[in-house]
């Protein structure tokens, strides 16, 4: 509990930090309350007010087709958000699964484990997410799935090294010792051990799974229209370059989401790293 | 040092071969028939036999992949699925680009970048520092797509600097630079951000060393302890991060490409992808992986130029 009270009082200390975290739970807020907070219908059309500048009415403009823009920016959160925790969890768990496992097998099938996760290492998160949603098609569940997978040999690569540095330590050898299963040991004793590294890392990335999710919505293969997401307003924006409104403010709210949890991802990992503390 | 290189290009070989088969088969196992995304879901069956003749889909799935690998090996890298056509050549007209806009915006984050590092080590927690810091959270957060954009939009539509879209043209040097400006400095911001970082930390512990403090305490002046002392051995932690911008500025560069409508392997994949042209994707990918294998080996060479230290035996 001490060890706990003095990690809060040095998070405290770490201004950026205490600040993504505050703009962290803002954008969460905002993204669960879309409904309340929405000034307009986000799917509805308005032929007559279309591409109008910003104004009282519509505070961030409208676009193409006389959508409140403000609107569209408080739903995409809910997309933006959705994707990026369920893809790092998606990879947390498998990407865990696989370091541990590539350790506890150990012999040439750990090392093969480890090689593919260098081999998928050498290709950018972007590229393995455009593949796997082409792969896949479009839409949310399959966004997800592509993102996550391109997320595990980052987790694994985390899970194998923390889990190497577990393996010969005293409490796992008598673990061993008294019989308990491979599987159980795992679970029970290495997962709860090494969860701790791997959690520092996930922060850390929900700002790079933001990032790839808007550059897919972006390129035309994340979600499919008329869905408000950042990502696929920019790309609606850019066709209207005399309209800048529609690319700028989306591009807004994405950079206040990825500088929330790279804030907060930076500040966990000085806290969680005592040389740097 | 003939050997090492050797052995890490055997050691790339595997690599490469495992993202082709990785590649062939994901494309392979893709739900729809790449005959009939190709040719449209009214195509008549004779279409659809002929089409499959043609490129080779009607033979066992293993002979297509032997095939498929006998061609990279020959420097043939298939037809396009969508227009028929060789896709080795396409890739090789546009390579040039792609390369230089990845080169070029790692240049622009590698001397700005490790120059904004120094600086905020010597003035640390000052107001340069604190800007500096500012300006790198920032870089790192910000999507390249969306700074491309705002550059287009700011240097390009409001102030018609710069051109909006295209590549250039090759053979007029300033024509192609300043249809470089705007792409490669959007795509910099990464790599500078990355390295003020660690150009700013690595400063800071060199800075703490003792055979610096022997350096000033023995008069030496301080740019010459401040650059010959710390910075040379400051450069061998930034050279390590290289590999990993490389990587970065890739994925970079597939964004930009189609922000700028500018030519190269990234706006190829893009078009590919939105029309499911496999074998176009399949080929560029295995290009992709070549040059991250070719551009990690070249940046491990280059570490025993900046170390001394360091041996290949």
């Amino acid at each position: 509990m001490i060890e706990k009270r003095s990690l809060w009082r040095t998070f405290k200390k770490n201004r950026p930090a205490v600040l993504g975290l505050i703009m962290g739970i803002a954008v969460m807020t905002i993204a669960i309350c879309a409904p309340w907070l929405a000034t307009h219908d986000p799917l509805e059309h308005a032929i007559p007010s279309r591409l109008d500048p910003p104004s009282r009415e519509h505070w961030l403009g409208t676009d193409a087709y006389g959508r409140d823009v403000f609107t569209r920016i408080i739903y995409g959160s809910r997309i933006s958000l959705l994707v990026s925790f369920a893809s790092v969890g998606f990879g947390f768990l498998i990407g865990a699964l696989w370091g541990m496992i590539g350790v506890m097998t150990g012999g040439w099938f750990g090392s093969v484990l480890m090689r593919g996760v260098d081999i998928l290492m050498t290709f950018p998160t972007l590229i393995i997410g455009l593949v796997v949603m082409v792969i896949l098609g479009r839409g949310v569940p399959n966004l997800i799935l592509a993102i996550g997978i391109a997320m595990v040999p980052r987790f694994a690569r985390i899970a194998y090294g923390s889990t190497t540095s577990l393996i010969n330590s005293d409490f796992i050898t008598a673990t061993k010792a008294i019989g308990v299963s491979k599987f159980r040991l795992l679970i029970k004793h290495i997962f709860p051990n090494i969860s701790g590294n791997l959690c520092v890392m996930a922060t850390m990335w929900l700002a790079a799974t933001i990032r790839v999710e808007t550059a897919l919505s972006f390129l035309g293969l994340g979600v499919s229209p008329p869905t408000p997401t950042w990502g696929n307003m920019i790309r609606e924006g850019i066709n209207h370059l005399s309209s800048p409104w529609l690319a700028i403010y989306p591009g807004v709210a994405i950079l206040i989401a990825t500088l929330a949890f790279n804030m907060l991802g930076d500040g966990i990992r000085d806290i969680s790293d005592p040389r740097l503390r | 040092m003939t050997s090492y290189i050797v052995r890490r290009i055997l050691l790339g070989v595997p690599t490469i071969l495992v993202v082709l088969t990785l590649v062939f088969f994901l494309m392979r196992v893709a739900p729809g028939d790449p005959a009939l995304s190709a040719l449209g879901e009214y195509a008549s069956e004779e279409t659809i036999a002929g089409f499959r003749a043609r490129m080779g889909l009607d033979a066992p799935l293993w002979q297509q992949y032997v095939g498929y690998l006998g061609g990279f090996l020959r420097g043939d890298l298939g037809r396009s699925l969508i227009s028929e056509q060789p896709v080795g050549p396409a890739i090789w007209s546009v390579l040039p680009y792609t390369l230089v806009l990845v080169m070029s915006a790692i240049l622009i984050g590698f001397t700005v970048g490790t120059a904004l590092g120094i600086l905020s080590a010597i003035n640390r927690n000052k107001i340069f520092d604190d800007v500096t810091r500012i300006i790198s959270l920032v870089g790192v957060s910000v999507p390249d797509f969306y700074l491309g954009i705002l550059l287009l939009l700011g240097l390009a539509v409001e102030i018609p600097l710069f051109p909006i879209h295209g590549g250039g043209d090759p053979t007029q040097p300033l024509d192609y630079l300043r249809h470089l400006v705007l792409p490669a400095c959007a795509l910099g911001v990464i790599s500078l951000a990355y390295l003020t970082r660690v150009t700013r930390s690595a400063m800071l512990e060199v800075m703490s060393q003792d055979y610096i403090r022997t350096a000033k305490s023995k008069g030496l002046p301080a740019r010459i302890v401040l650059y010959k002392h710390a910075f040379r051995n400051v450069l061998v932690e930034v050279v390590t991060v290289v590999g990993m911008l490389l990587v970065l500025s890739i994925a970079g560069s597939v964004m930009l490409e189609f922000v700028f409508s500018r030519p190269g392997l990234g706006r190829m994949l893009v078009t590919a992808a939105n029309q499911r042209d496999y074998t176009t994707m399949q080929s560029l990918m295995s290009v992709y992986a070549i040059i991250i294998v070719v551009g990690n080996l070249l940046t491990d060479i280059s570490y025993g130029f900046f170390d001394p230290r360091i041996r290949y035996d």
